[in-house]
């Protein structure tokens, strides 16, 4: 019996630790070291005026893409999210699929209005499926 | 929208099927064949102590157990491997 | 034709449920024939599945935009291969696919065990067409793949598939780890039905090992070429990402993982009865949670998750699979349990037990941080996400441990080991970890990086040792040559030293990691002629051209690598690709970055043509220098390489 115990509380033992250390990496969530990001909408973000690290989706408004002149790396957009809007910077590479009306999740910082992102990431349903139902419909209507 | 090929394919698919499935309902009654579940297991039961008498050795020889050890569990599976072949024996002599 | 792909699932549906019937009516009334009856049933069961999906692949060749799937997955310009594979891309065909395949599983295991397991088959066929019926309802209530496009408009031609897609890799990646996920249903069948009938007979357990290495091994394929491909196509430099849509995939493998080492010690010792039908179901779950998480738009958001059925319907059956298996085990307990017990903890089941104790909590950590998202915007209304430096910094002491784990278990004996035991098999490897913690330290390493190191050598050390002990062994008893010995050895033992093989597989994969540590990246723009400096590695744009091609425009750098001492590396032609450009649309142009790399066995150079300012004659470029990712890959070979020797079959078929 002795022994059997013995084996029990190994493994417990081990799994208490494991699952303290996942709460401490969670709880120690820092700028250079960000595990836990908030999802905020442009509202909440304006309205509490976050200057910690989050993330935001949304649709970048139609025709609101500006690449700078000096740099094609650096670009400026509005985003528009629940019918509020929000100018965002970002300097970095873009995906592909980047352009007007195209949903995006972003990472970054809020600062004096302006929401400096330096993760931008096109947003997909899926790896495996990219949903272009709304495609379909204007090129068919058109036909 | 449903054309005659079409129709006759689904027809088919449906005769076939019901009719494959049914089929042993009309034949005579069956009984549950044998199990031969049984001296097989026992065959497999030897098979596997002998595997694991094999293994102990090449344990031994490489020197992942040490002797007294070694012999305590080859005599044990011995023990055991004994007892298996005689239930085979008779079981076989039954039939 | 269409229509008969329809009624094969209706009638498919149909069958299902006569068949679990039927076989439930069996088991009251024990005449044989019922018994016939039901095992056709559930052939047909199976084969109307499979006749849907021919019918549906046959759709998407033929290109009937009739069928609003063709239309949104494939278009004319579709090369063959994809318009085949688009039967996965999208929810509904996937789910088809799904069903097909664990149709032809449970062809195989009708076929296989016809005059086997008879007190466990009529059950097995119970679960499986349960799980058949499940797929049955969801496609053909809620997203049926033989949709007609909606009437009010002609499709003249489809959509087409993502380019990201059009991929040799991304059409072999799904359906492997479709084999692997679904495989898990044929394992999971024959515990419940063991669990059912009370069979407590060895004899299904060799049966379902055999089954589930080759699921693991499918699943092992398909998560590996869905890095590879994420590494060559994405651009961003990596193969692993967090992403769900992965995790999904890698946790039924860690639980799968366990799986395979712990019923060793059930069918060596006959220990570990329940915790193996736990990992079973487990495994099945989680494959099943998988498909869900993947397929349901969960991962979007919960709003998206709740506005088609499909995604409760998904948290039901796991939920129900989960209720009835707990159920079963814990009326099953008093005869599940074991009269043995382990010994010692320096014995070599002792180290199967830590082994699996880290795989599930490394699972239950993935599946936290996977989950985290939507039960909190579900609980809390604010969305926290939970990015790959969570996994990481969680998962990487717990997977030095385990690699640790990879060394010290095989030097074990089994029961205990004896201090001589322990002194011979310790020393060398001991010895060799020390050294070459000795030198890393002075070349400068320190962290993780070098436990790592210090580990591999470890682990590698162990390894070869055992292999050359084993020779040796041969050599003193039989005479044989060491090559003799080494090929004869592996024959008698194929589970043993394949699954050697697949820890130093995996050992490679960790140097591939280890190299993670020291990736360097830089953007800039050059102008033909100009050059830019990235660690020891010169870039200079010689030349920047445009081409024409069938189904896109490119722009194509050459752009020529040389290092330090001005030695010629390689010229990249990374690509700029504009997609549909011939498009009047500007909407529907879609460019793309082709990559391009240049490997080696130390380092990676990957680069990626980021954008182009056509008037300024300014090309621009993302630059990585990724050390070791090729071990990766080595790695994954050798993996693929142990398994198949294990899996190859011994002489005499148990």
């Amino acid at each position: 019996m002795a022994s059997k115990n013995k084996f029990l509380f190994a493994i417990i033992g081990v799994a208490a630790v494991v699952v303290f250390w996942i709460y401490w990496v969670s709880v120690n969530s820092s700028a250079d070291n960000p595990t836990l990001v908030r999802y905020l909408s442009i509202g909440e973000l304006k309205d509490q005026n976050h200057t910690s690290r989050v993330k935001l989706g949304g649709v970048v408004q139609a025709g609101s893409i500006a690449i700078s002149d000096s740099n094609l790396l650096d670009v400026t957009f509005m985003l528009e999210q629940g019918g509020e809007t929000l100018p965002v910077r970002y300097y970095g590479t873009r995906p592909d699929l980047f352009k007007d009306g195209v949903e995006v999740i972003l990472e970054g910082r809020y600062k004096d209005g302006i929401f400096i992102a330096d993760q931008l990431q096109t947003k997909c349903a899926s790896r495996y499926e990219g949903d272009l139902r709304e495609e379909t419909k204007t090129q068919s209507g058109e036909l | 929208m449903m054309d005659l090929m079409d129709l006759l394919l689904i027809f088919l698919i449906f005769v076939g099927s019901v009719g494959f499935v049914v089929q042993p309902l009309f034949g005579r009654s069956v009984s549950i064949p044998a199990e031969s579940d049984e001296l097989e297991l026992l065959k497999l039961k030897k098979r596997i102590i002998y595997r694991q008498i094999k293994e102990l050795e090449m344990d031994y020889e490489i020197g992942n157990l040490n002797q007294d050890d070694y012999l305590l569990t080859r005599n044990e599976l011995k023990r055991e491997v004994a007892k298996v072949i005689k239930k085979i024996k008779s079981y076989s002599r039954k039939k | 034709m269409p229509v008969v792909g329809s009624v094969a699932l209706n009638l498919g549906l149909g069958f299902s449920i006569l068949t679990i019937l039927i076989l439930v009516f069996y088991l009251h009334t024990k005449d044989y024939r019922l018994y016939l009856t039901g095992q056709r049933s559930a052939l047909g069961v199976s084969v109307l599945a499979i006749i849907a999906t021919l019918v549906l692949i046959n759709e998407l060749l033929r290109g009937n935009f009739d069928v609003d799937y063709v239309a949104h997955y494939t278009s004319l310009e579709t090369p063959l291969l994809f318009k085949f594979s688009a039967l996965w891309a999208g929810q509904s065909g996937s789910l088809l696919f799904w069903l097909s395949i664990l149709s032809v599983y449970s062809l195989i295991v009708i076929f296989l065990y016809r005059n086997r397991h008879r007190k466990l088959m009529p059950w097995i066929l119970i679960v499986l067409t349960s799980v058949q019926l499940f797929f049955y309802t969801l496609i053909n209530f809620i997203t049926n793949p033989f949709e007609p496009t909606s009437a009010d408009f002609v499709v003249a031609n489809g959509n087409g598939l993502n380019p990201l897609l059009q991929n040799v890799t991304m059409a072999l990646h799904p359906p492997t780890l479709y084999l692997g996920f679904v495989g898990f249903s044929i394992p999971f069948a024959f515990a419940i039905a063991a669990l059912i009938t009370k069979e407590t007979n060895p004899l299904w357990i060799r049966s379902i090992r055999r089954w589930s290495l080759v699921t693991w091994l499918f699943l092992s394929i398909g998560i590996i070429l869905g890095g590879w491909w994420a590494y060559q196509e994405l651009g961003w430099g990596g193969y692993w990402a967090w992403d769900p849509v992965e995790n999904a995939s890698f946790m039924p493998w860690l639980t799968a993982t366990a799986f395979i080492h712990s019923i060793m010690i059930q069918e060596k010792k006959n220990m570990l009865r329940v915790w193996n039908m736990v990992l079973i179901i487990l495994t099945f779950g989680l494959s099943v949670f998988g498909t869900f998480l993947t397929r349901s738009g969960v991962l979007s958001s919960v709003h998206s998750f709740a506005e088609s059925p499909l995604g409760p319907m998904f948290i039901y059956f796991v939920i129900l699979i989960l209720v009835v298996s707990t159920a079963l085990i814990i009326r099953r307990l008093p005869l599940l349990k074991s009269r043995k017990r382990l010994e010692s903890f320096t014995s070599r089941e002792s180290g199967f037990l830590f082994n699996n104790v880290v795989f599930i909590v490394i699972c239950f950590a993935v599946f936290w941080g996977t989950i985290f998202p939507i039960i909190s915007e579900a609980v809390r209304g604010t969305k926290i996400t939970v990015g790959p430096p969570f996994f990481n910094q969680v998962t990487v002491p717990i997977g030095l441990f385990l690699l640790f784990l990879t060394g010290v278990g095989p030097l074990l004996a089994w029961r205990r080991t004896s201090k001589q035991g322990f002194i011979k098999n310790f020393t060398i490897p001991t010895i060799a970890a020390l050294i070459g913690l000795i030198v890393f330290l002075y070349l400068g390493f320190t962290g993780y990086v070098l436990v790592a190191q210090t580990l591999i050598v470890f682990v590698i050390v162990a390894i070869l040792l055992e292999f050359y002990r084993g020779i040796n062994a041969r050599r003193r008893r039989f005479g044989e040559n060491p090559a003799q010995a080494l090929l004869r050895m592996i024959r008698k033992n194929r589970s043993r030293y394949g699954g050697y093989i697949v820890h130093l597989g995996i050992v490679f994969m960790f140097v591939g990691f280890v190299g993670g540590a020291f990736n360097q990246e830089k953007e800039f723009s050059l102008k033909p002629g100009e050059s830019e400096q990235l660690g020891e590695y010169n870039f200079q744009l010689k030349n920047l051209r445009e081409e024409e091609r069938l189904n896109h425009y490119a722009w194509i750098a050459d752009l020529r690598a040389t290092d330090t001492h001005n030695k010629f590396i390689t010229i990249l032609h990374p690509e700029k690709r504009v997609y549909f450009f011939r498009s009047p649309d500007p909407d529907r142009r879609q460019a793309h970055s082709e990559l391009d790399i240049y490997k080696g066995i130390i380092k990676d150079i990957y680069s990626v043509f980021t954008g182009i300012e056509v008037d300024k004659n300014t090309a621009y470029f993302k630059i990585m220098i990724n050390p070791l990712v090729w071990w990766v890959w080595l790695g994954g070979y050798v993996l693929v390489f142990g398994a198949l020797i294990s899996l190859w079959p011994a002489r005499r078929m148990i």
